[in-house]
Protein backbone atom coordinates (compact mmCIF):
# COMPACT_ATOMS: atom_id res chain seq x y z
CA UNK A 1 0.00 0.00 0.00
CA UNK A 2 2.57 2.51 1.15
CA UNK A 3 4.55 2.16 -2.20
CA UNK A 4 1.43 2.44 -4.25
CA UNK A 5 0.82 5.69 -2.06
CA UNK A 6 4.35 7.04 -3.04
CA UNK A 7 4.65 6.23 -6.74
CA UNK A 8 0.83 7.88 -6.92
CA UNK A 9 2.35 11.06 -5.00
CA UNK A 10 5.13 10.72 -6.79
CA UNK A 11 3.89 11.23 -10.14
CA UNK A 12 1.94 14.37 -8.93
CA UNK A 13 5.02 16.04 -7.23
CA UNK A 14 7.75 14.01 -8.57
CA UNK A 15 10.58 16.25 -6.90
CA UNK A 16 9.08 15.54 -3.40
CA UNK A 17 10.37 13.19 -0.66
CA UNK A 18 7.14 11.79 0.66
CA UNK A 19 9.04 9.35 2.70
CA UNK A 20 10.82 11.48 4.68
CA UNK A 21 8.12 13.86 5.76
CA UNK A 22 5.38 13.56 7.99
CA UNK A 23 3.03 16.48 7.67
CA UNK A 24 2.86 16.83 2.97
CA UNK A 25 0.95 19.67 3.81
CA UNK A 26 2.76 21.57 6.43
CA UNK A 27 6.01 20.69 4.42
CA UNK A 28 4.93 22.26 1.79
CA UNK A 29 5.01 19.09 -0.13
CA UNK A 30 1.66 19.48 -1.57
CA UNK A 31 -0.68 22.28 -1.50
CA UNK A 32 -4.74 22.28 -1.68
CA UNK A 33 -4.99 21.57 -6.04
CA UNK A 34 -2.79 18.54 -5.26
CA UNK A 35 -4.83 17.36 -2.47
CA UNK A 36 -7.47 17.19 -5.57
CA UNK A 37 -4.96 15.22 -7.87
CA UNK A 38 -4.53 12.91 -5.18
CA UNK A 39 -7.59 12.73 -4.28
CA UNK A 40 -8.48 11.42 -7.69
CA UNK A 41 -5.74 8.98 -8.28
CA UNK A 42 -6.73 6.98 -4.78
CA UNK A 43 -10.40 6.78 -6.23
CA UNK A 44 -8.83 5.68 -9.47
CA UNK A 45 -5.82 3.48 -8.12
CA UNK A 46 -7.97 2.18 -4.69
CA UNK A 47 -11.99 2.28 -6.83
CA UNK A 48 -12.88 4.10 -3.96
CA UNK A 49 -14.94 7.14 -3.31
CA UNK A 50 -13.91 10.16 -0.88
CA UNK A 51 -16.18 11.92 0.35
CA UNK A 52 -15.71 15.86 0.75
CA UNK A 53 -15.85 15.88 4.32
CA UNK A 54 -12.92 13.38 4.31
CA UNK A 55 -10.71 15.78 1.98
CA UNK A 56 -8.96 17.18 5.07
CA UNK A 57 -5.35 18.56 5.91
CA UNK A 58 -5.28 15.62 8.67
CA UNK A 59 -6.40 12.62 6.29
CA UNK A 60 -4.16 13.43 3.70
CA UNK A 61 -0.49 14.54 6.17
CA UNK A 62 1.06 11.29 5.69
CA UNK A 63 1.17 7.54 3.92
CA UNK A 64 0.08 6.80 7.15
CA UNK A 65 -2.82 8.87 7.28
CA UNK A 66 -3.70 8.53 3.47
CA UNK A 67 -3.69 4.55 4.18
CA UNK A 68 -5.78 4.92 6.66
CA UNK A 69 -8.11 6.78 4.52
CA UNK A 70 -8.12 4.36 1.96
CA UNK A 71 -9.03 1.40 4.30
CA UNK A 72 -11.72 3.13 5.99
CA UNK A 73 -12.91 4.32 2.52
CA UNK A 74 -13.07 0.56 1.13
CA UNK A 75 -14.83 -0.11 4.26
CA UNK A 76 -17.85 2.12 3.58
CA UNK A 77 -16.82 4.27 6.47
CA UNK A 78 -14.61 7.02 5.25
CA UNK A 79 -15.83 9.24 8.67
CA UNK B 1 -31.54 35.26 8.84
CA UNK B 2 -35.14 33.37 7.75
CA UNK B 3 -37.42 35.21 5.87
CA UNK B 4 -40.26 34.23 3.91
CA UNK B 5 -42.16 36.49 1.04
CA UNK B 6 -45.68 35.47 -0.08
CA UNK B 7 -47.00 37.12 -3.38
CA UNK B 8 -44.05 37.27 -5.62
CA UNK B 9 -42.78 35.69 -9.04
CA UNK B 10 -39.76 35.44 -10.32
CA UNK B 11 -40.78 37.25 -14.10
CA UNK B 12 -37.46 36.06 -15.88
CA UNK B 13 -33.96 35.52 -16.00
CA UNK B 14 -31.36 36.90 -18.63
CA UNK B 15 -27.50 35.95 -18.68
CA UNK B 16 -25.36 37.97 -20.67
CA UNK B 17 -21.75 36.78 -21.17
CA UNK B 18 -18.71 37.87 -23.30
CA UNK B 19 -18.27 36.28 -26.82
CA UNK B 20 -14.80 35.32 -26.23
CA UNK B 21 -14.11 31.60 -24.96
CA UNK B 22 -11.00 31.08 -23.36
CA UNK B 23 -9.96 27.49 -23.20
CA UNK B 24 -7.28 25.97 -20.49
CA UNK B 25 -5.47 23.90 -23.04
CA UNK B 26 -4.79 27.66 -24.57
CA UNK B 27 -3.54 28.80 -21.38
CA UNK B 28 -1.11 26.04 -20.14
CA UNK B 29 1.55 27.76 -21.13
CA UNK B 30 0.90 31.05 -19.11
CA UNK B 31 0.91 28.77 -15.86
CA UNK B 32 4.00 28.18 -14.10
CA UNK B 33 3.64 24.25 -13.60
CA UNK B 34 4.53 21.53 -15.78
CA UNK B 35 1.92 21.16 -18.83
CA UNK B 36 1.10 17.80 -18.10
CA UNK B 37 0.26 18.48 -14.52
CA UNK B 38 -1.59 20.88 -15.63
CA UNK B 39 -3.40 18.54 -17.74
CA UNK B 40 -4.62 16.18 -15.04
CA UNK B 41 -5.41 19.32 -12.68
CA UNK B 42 -8.22 20.06 -15.62
CA UNK B 43 -9.42 16.40 -15.71
CA UNK B 44 -10.16 16.38 -12.27
CA UNK B 45 -11.24 19.81 -12.01
CA UNK B 46 -13.27 20.30 -15.29
CA UNK B 47 -11.25 22.94 -16.97
CA UNK B 48 -12.65 22.94 -19.71
CA UNK B 49 -13.74 26.57 -21.17
CA UNK B 50 -14.70 30.49 -19.62
CA UNK B 51 -15.70 33.34 -20.98
CA UNK B 52 -13.57 36.54 -20.64
CA UNK B 53 -14.90 39.92 -21.50
CA UNK B 54 -12.99 42.10 -23.71
CA UNK B 55 -10.26 44.56 -21.55
CA UNK B 56 -12.06 47.61 -20.23
CA UNK B 57 -15.85 45.77 -20.79
CA UNK B 58 -17.09 46.29 -16.93
CA UNK B 59 -20.21 43.78 -15.44
CA UNK B 60 -22.12 47.53 -15.87
CA UNK B 61 -21.24 47.03 -19.54
CA UNK B 62 -23.13 43.20 -19.90
CA UNK B 63 -26.05 44.19 -17.40
CA UNK B 64 -26.35 47.22 -20.00
CA UNK B 65 -27.06 44.90 -22.83
CA UNK B 66 -29.11 42.73 -20.97
CA UNK B 67 -31.64 45.37 -19.72
CA UNK B 68 -31.04 46.53 -23.76
CA UNK B 69 -32.28 43.61 -24.81
CA UNK B 70 -35.64 42.76 -22.12
CA UNK B 71 -36.68 46.54 -23.16
CA UNK B 72 -36.09 46.05 -27.10
CA UNK B 73 -38.15 42.60 -26.99
CA UNK B 74 -40.72 43.89 -24.07
CA UNK B 75 -40.02 42.19 -21.19
CA UNK B 76 -39.27 45.26 -19.26
CA UNK B 77 -40.64 48.79 -19.69
CA UNK B 78 -38.00 51.63 -17.98
CA UNK B 79 -40.90 53.59 -16.69
CA UNK B 80 -41.92 50.27 -14.58
CA UNK B 81 -38.67 49.35 -13.03
CA UNK B 82 -39.00 50.70 -9.44
CA UNK B 83 -36.04 49.17 -7.96
CA UNK B 84 -32.65 48.23 -9.54
CA UNK B 85 -30.29 45.98 -6.82
CA UNK B 86 -26.38 45.70 -8.31
CA UNK B 87 -25.46 42.17 -6.96
CA UNK B 88 -20.89 42.64 -7.72
CA UNK B 89 -17.55 42.73 -6.80
CA UNK B 90 -16.68 44.63 -9.80
CA UNK B 91 -18.49 47.80 -9.38
CA UNK B 92 -17.53 50.87 -12.50
CA UNK B 93 -16.32 53.15 -9.68
CA UNK B 94 -15.48 52.92 -5.95
CA UNK B 95 -18.17 56.11 -6.54
CA UNK B 96 -20.98 56.44 -7.46
CA UNK B 97 -22.70 53.07 -6.93
CA UNK B 98 -23.21 51.30 -10.30
CA UNK B 99 -26.86 50.90 -9.83
CA UNK B 100 -27.09 54.61 -10.24
CA UNK B 101 -24.56 54.83 -13.57
CA UNK B 102 -27.13 51.94 -15.19
CA UNK B 103 -30.50 54.25 -13.73
CA UNK B 104 -28.95 57.15 -15.47
CA UNK B 105 -27.65 54.66 -19.11
CA UNK B 106 -31.68 54.03 -19.58
CA UNK B 107 -33.18 57.04 -18.17
CA UNK B 108 -35.07 54.86 -15.31
CA UNK B 109 -37.38 56.74 -13.09
CA UNK B 110 -36.43 59.22 -10.28
CA UNK B 111 -38.96 57.33 -8.19
CA UNK B 112 -36.67 54.08 -8.82
CA UNK B 113 -34.93 52.66 -5.78
CA UNK B 114 -31.34 52.22 -6.41
CA UNK B 115 -28.72 50.17 -4.76
CA UNK B 116 -25.23 47.73 -4.86
CA UNK B 117 -25.04 45.18 -2.78
CA UNK B 118 -20.96 44.28 -2.67
CA UNK B 119 -21.28 40.32 -3.01
CA UNK B 120 -19.74 37.58 -4.60
CA UNK B 121 -21.15 33.92 -4.54
CA UNK B 122 -23.99 33.86 -2.19
CA UNK B 123 -25.04 37.62 -3.42
CA UNK B 124 -27.66 36.07 -5.38
CA UNK B 125 -29.52 35.33 -2.62
CA UNK B 126 -29.13 38.38 -0.86
CA UNK B 127 -30.32 40.22 -4.04
CA UNK B 128 -33.26 37.90 -3.96
CA UNK B 129 -33.63 38.95 -0.15
CA UNK B 130 -33.55 42.43 -0.84
CA UNK B 131 -35.74 42.66 -4.27
CA UNK B 132 -38.52 40.92 -1.88
CA UNK B 133 -38.24 43.12 0.83
CA UNK B 134 -38.49 46.23 -1.23
CA UNK B 135 -41.43 45.06 -2.84
CA UNK B 136 -43.65 43.65 0.29
CA UNK B 137 -42.73 46.84 2.36
CA UNK B 138 -43.60 49.08 -0.57
CA UNK B 139 -45.72 47.51 -2.51
CA UNK B 140 -43.70 48.13 -5.82
CA UNK B 141 -45.15 45.96 -8.63
CA UNK B 142 -41.56 45.02 -10.24
CA UNK B 143 -37.28 45.12 -9.04
CA UNK B 144 -34.78 44.02 -11.49
CA UNK B 145 -31.91 42.27 -9.91
CA UNK B 146 -28.70 42.53 -11.88
CA UNK B 147 -26.17 40.37 -10.26
CA UNK B 148 -22.77 39.10 -11.86
CA UNK B 149 -18.95 39.82 -11.89
CA UNK B 150 -16.44 40.60 -14.58
CA UNK B 151 -13.23 39.43 -12.12
CA UNK B 152 -11.17 38.29 -15.13
CA UNK B 153 -9.16 41.27 -14.80
CA UNK B 154 -8.77 40.96 -10.92
CA UNK B 155 -7.33 37.72 -11.29
CA UNK B 156 -3.88 37.13 -12.00
CA UNK B 157 -3.41 35.00 -15.78
CA UNK B 158 -0.64 33.15 -13.91
CA UNK B 159 -2.23 31.88 -11.34
CA UNK B 160 -3.32 27.88 -12.31
CA UNK B 161 -5.82 27.72 -8.89
CA UNK B 162 -7.82 30.61 -10.32
CA UNK B 163 -8.22 31.88 -13.12
CA UNK B 164 -9.13 28.82 -14.95
CA UNK B 165 -12.49 28.92 -12.89
CA UNK B 166 -13.50 32.31 -13.33
CA UNK B 167 -16.06 33.21 -16.14
CA UNK B 168 -16.95 36.74 -16.97
CA UNK B 169 -21.19 37.09 -17.13
CA UNK B 170 -24.02 39.34 -16.00
CA UNK B 171 -27.64 38.90 -15.17
CA UNK B 172 -30.83 39.98 -15.14
CA UNK B 173 -33.61 38.59 -13.16
CA UNK B 174 -37.26 40.85 -12.84
CA UNK B 175 -39.08 39.91 -9.50
CA UNK B 176 -42.58 40.65 -9.63
CA UNK B 177 -45.35 41.31 -6.71
CA UNK B 178 -48.25 38.78 -7.92
CA UNK B 179 -51.04 38.09 -5.52
CA UNK B 180 -50.83 34.56 -5.00
CA UNK B 181 -47.73 33.90 -6.42
CA UNK B 182 -45.49 31.38 -5.08
CA UNK B 183 -43.15 33.72 -3.01
CA UNK B 184 -39.57 34.01 -1.77
CA UNK B 185 -38.72 31.25 1.43
CA UNK B 186 -34.67 32.25 2.08
CA UNK B 187 -32.38 31.58 4.35
CA UNK B 188 -28.78 33.33 4.64
CA UNK B 189 -26.15 32.99 7.11
CA UNK B 190 -22.61 35.00 7.39
CA UNK B 191 -19.29 34.14 9.48
CA UNK B 192 -17.01 37.10 8.70
CA UNK B 193 -14.25 35.41 10.84
CA UNK B 194 -13.94 33.96 7.25
CA UNK B 195 -13.32 37.30 5.34
CA UNK B 196 -10.29 36.47 4.45
CA UNK B 197 -9.94 33.51 2.80
CA UNK B 198 -11.38 34.62 -0.22
CA UNK B 199 -9.77 38.46 -0.92
CA UNK B 200 -8.34 41.02 -2.75
CA UNK B 201 -6.05 42.53 -0.18
CA UNK B 202 -5.20 45.86 -2.54
CA UNK B 203 -7.53 48.39 -4.01
CA UNK B 204 -10.01 49.56 -0.93
CA UNK B 205 -8.93 51.99 1.78
CA UNK B 206 -7.18 49.61 3.82
CA UNK B 207 -4.44 48.86 1.23
CA UNK B 208 -4.94 51.55 -1.80
CA UNK B 209 -3.77 50.31 -4.85
CA UNK B 210 0.02 51.40 -5.64
CA UNK B 211 2.76 49.98 -8.34
CA UNK B 212 4.04 47.85 -5.61
CA UNK B 213 0.46 45.93 -5.09
CA UNK B 214 0.62 45.32 -8.50
CA UNK B 215 3.90 43.49 -8.50
CA UNK B 216 3.51 39.81 -9.03
CA UNK B 217 5.05 37.29 -6.64
CA UNK B 218 5.10 33.63 -6.86
CA UNK B 219 3.46 31.44 -4.11
CA UNK B 220 4.98 27.90 -2.70
CA UNK B 221 3.01 26.74 -5.66
CA UNK B 222 4.28 28.59 -8.86
CA UNK B 223 1.47 30.73 -9.39
CA UNK B 224 2.31 34.41 -9.59
CA UNK B 225 -0.24 37.33 -8.36
CA UNK B 226 -0.11 40.71 -6.86
CA UNK B 227 -1.86 41.99 -3.68
CA UNK B 228 -4.30 43.45 -6.53
CA UNK B 229 -5.62 40.11 -7.61
CA UNK B 230 -8.20 37.65 -5.79
CA UNK B 231 -6.35 35.45 -3.44
CA UNK B 232 -8.11 32.36 -2.44
CA UNK B 233 -7.15 30.07 0.79
CA UNK B 234 -8.58 26.94 -1.37
CA UNK B 235 -8.07 24.06 1.41
CA UNK B 236 -10.40 26.39 3.80
CA UNK B 237 -13.10 27.19 1.16
CA UNK B 238 -13.05 23.67 0.35
CA UNK B 239 -13.50 22.58 3.78
CA UNK B 240 -16.25 25.29 3.90
CA UNK B 241 -18.16 23.95 0.87
CA UNK B 242 -18.07 20.24 2.30
CA UNK B 243 -19.26 20.75 5.98
CA UNK B 244 -20.74 24.02 6.75
CA UNK B 245 -22.48 24.57 2.98
CA UNK B 246 -23.42 20.82 3.16
CA UNK B 247 -24.76 20.50 6.34
CA UNK B 248 -26.51 23.83 5.89
CA UNK B 249 -28.44 22.59 2.76
CA UNK B 250 -29.81 19.74 4.63
CA UNK B 251 -31.18 21.35 7.14
CA UNK B 252 -32.65 24.11 5.35
CA UNK B 253 -34.55 21.38 3.57
CA UNK B 254 -35.07 19.54 6.88
CA UNK B 255 -37.01 22.67 8.66
CA UNK B 256 -39.32 22.29 5.60
CA UNK B 257 -39.41 18.74 5.63
CA UNK B 258 -37.72 18.12 2.55
CA UNK B 259 -34.79 16.14 1.56
CA UNK B 260 -32.62 16.43 -1.81
CA UNK B 261 -34.15 13.80 -3.27
CA UNK B 262 -37.33 15.69 -3.56
CA UNK B 263 -35.77 18.51 -5.49
CA UNK B 264 -36.26 18.14 -9.17
CA UNK B 265 -33.31 21.23 -9.13
CA UNK B 266 -30.43 21.91 -6.95
CA UNK B 267 -29.15 25.37 -8.22
CA UNK B 268 -25.80 25.41 -6.20
CA UNK B 269 -23.38 28.08 -7.04
CA UNK B 270 -21.18 26.65 -9.79
CA UNK B 271 -17.92 27.15 -7.49
CA UNK B 272 -16.04 24.35 -9.28
CA UNK B 273 -17.21 21.04 -10.85
CA UNK B 274 -15.01 18.99 -8.05
CA UNK B 275 -16.65 21.30 -5.69
CA UNK B 276 -20.21 20.21 -6.80
CA UNK B 277 -19.15 16.67 -7.41
CA UNK B 278 -18.42 16.32 -4.11
CA UNK B 279 -21.48 18.20 -3.01
CA UNK B 280 -23.52 15.95 -5.22
CA UNK B 281 -22.16 12.93 -3.10
CA UNK B 282 -23.00 14.44 0.04
CA UNK B 283 -26.59 15.18 -0.64
CA UNK B 284 -27.28 11.79 -2.66
CA UNK B 285 -28.36 13.27 -5.95
CA UNK B 286 -28.17 13.32 -9.70
CA UNK B 287 -25.99 15.56 -12.05
CA UNK B 288 -29.68 16.15 -13.61
CA UNK B 289 -30.47 17.56 -10.32
CA UNK B 290 -27.13 19.22 -9.62
CA UNK B 291 -26.11 20.41 -12.76
CA UNK B 292 -22.48 21.97 -13.44
CA UNK B 293 -22.24 22.81 -16.92
CA UNK B 294 -22.02 26.60 -15.90
CA UNK B 295 -18.94 26.23 -14.60
CA UNK B 296 -17.64 23.96 -16.99
CA UNK B 297 -18.58 25.91 -19.73
CA UNK B 298 -18.97 29.30 -19.10
CA UNK B 299 -16.88 29.68 -15.97
CA UNK B 300 -17.52 31.18 -12.63
CA UNK B 301 -19.48 34.21 -12.47
CA UNK B 302 -19.44 34.70 -8.54
CA UNK B 303 -23.27 35.69 -7.82
CA UNK B 304 -24.34 35.68 -11.32
CA UNK B 305 -23.98 31.95 -11.54
CA UNK B 306 -27.34 30.83 -10.26
CA UNK B 307 -29.52 32.88 -12.65
CA UNK B 308 -27.05 31.00 -15.13
CA UNK B 309 -27.42 27.83 -13.60
CA UNK B 310 -31.50 28.72 -14.26
CA UNK B 311 -30.94 29.77 -18.03
CA UNK B 312 -28.63 26.84 -18.87
CA UNK B 313 -31.52 24.45 -17.24
CA UNK B 314 -34.43 25.74 -18.27
CA UNK B 315 -33.80 26.82 -21.57
CA UNK B 316 -35.54 25.68 -24.80
CA UNK B 317 -37.62 23.97 -22.13
CA UNK B 318 -41.05 23.56 -22.55
CA UNK B 319 -43.22 24.63 -19.98
CA UNK B 320 -44.73 21.16 -19.38
CA UNK B 321 -40.76 20.08 -18.57
CA UNK B 322 -39.65 22.78 -16.26
CA UNK B 323 -38.89 21.39 -12.73
CA UNK B 324 -41.59 22.30 -10.18
CA UNK B 325 -38.96 21.98 -6.73
CA UNK B 326 -35.74 24.21 -7.18
CA UNK B 327 -33.85 25.46 -4.52
CA UNK B 328 -30.90 27.82 -5.34
CA UNK B 329 -28.01 28.27 -2.68
CA UNK B 330 -25.27 30.48 -3.16
CA UNK B 331 -22.03 30.57 -1.08
CA UNK B 332 -18.59 31.83 -0.65
CA UNK B 333 -16.62 35.42 0.09
CA UNK B 334 -17.12 36.80 3.51
CA UNK B 335 -18.05 33.78 4.33
CA UNK B 336 -21.77 33.72 3.64
CA UNK B 337 -24.19 31.28 2.17
CA UNK B 338 -27.74 31.27 1.76
CA UNK B 339 -30.32 29.48 0.16
CA UNK B 340 -33.96 30.06 -0.99
CA UNK B 341 -36.53 27.92 -2.87
CA UNK B 342 -37.61 29.13 -6.13
CA UNK B 343 -40.35 28.13 -8.04
CA UNK B 344 -39.42 28.94 -12.15
CA UNK B 345 -42.91 27.95 -13.74
CA UNK B 346 -44.18 30.43 -15.84
CA UNK B 347 -41.16 32.52 -16.99
CA UNK B 348 -41.90 35.57 -19.27
CA UNK B 349 -38.44 35.20 -20.23
CA UNK B 350 -35.34 32.65 -20.03
CA UNK B 351 -32.22 33.03 -22.41
CA UNK B 352 -29.23 33.59 -23.20
CA UNK B 353 -27.21 36.48 -25.14
CA UNK B 354 -23.78 36.36 -26.28
CA UNK B 355 -22.97 39.91 -27.82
Amino acid sequence: MHQTLLDLLRAIQPDADFAASTDFLEDGLIDSVDVIMVTAALEKEFGVTVPGDQITPENYASLESLAALVARCRQGRPG
Amino acid sequence: MKARFPDLRIAGVLGVVPRHVSRFEDEIAQYGQAPANSRRLAQVMGYDTHRVAPAGTTTADLASLGLRRLIDEGHLDPAGVEALFFVSQTPDYLIPATSTVLHGRFGFPQDTYCADINDGCCGYIKGLYEAAAFLTVTGARRAVLVAGDVLSARISRHDRNSFPLVGDAATVTVIEREPGGAGLDLEIRTDGSGHDKLMIPAGGARLPASPETAELAADEDGNRRAADHLVMQGRDVFAFTQTVVADFILEFLARRDLKPADLDLLLLHQASAFILDRLRLKLEVTKDQLPDDVVRRYGNSSSGTIPMAIVAALRGRPASAVPVRAMACGFGVGLSWGAALVDLRGLDFCSLIEP
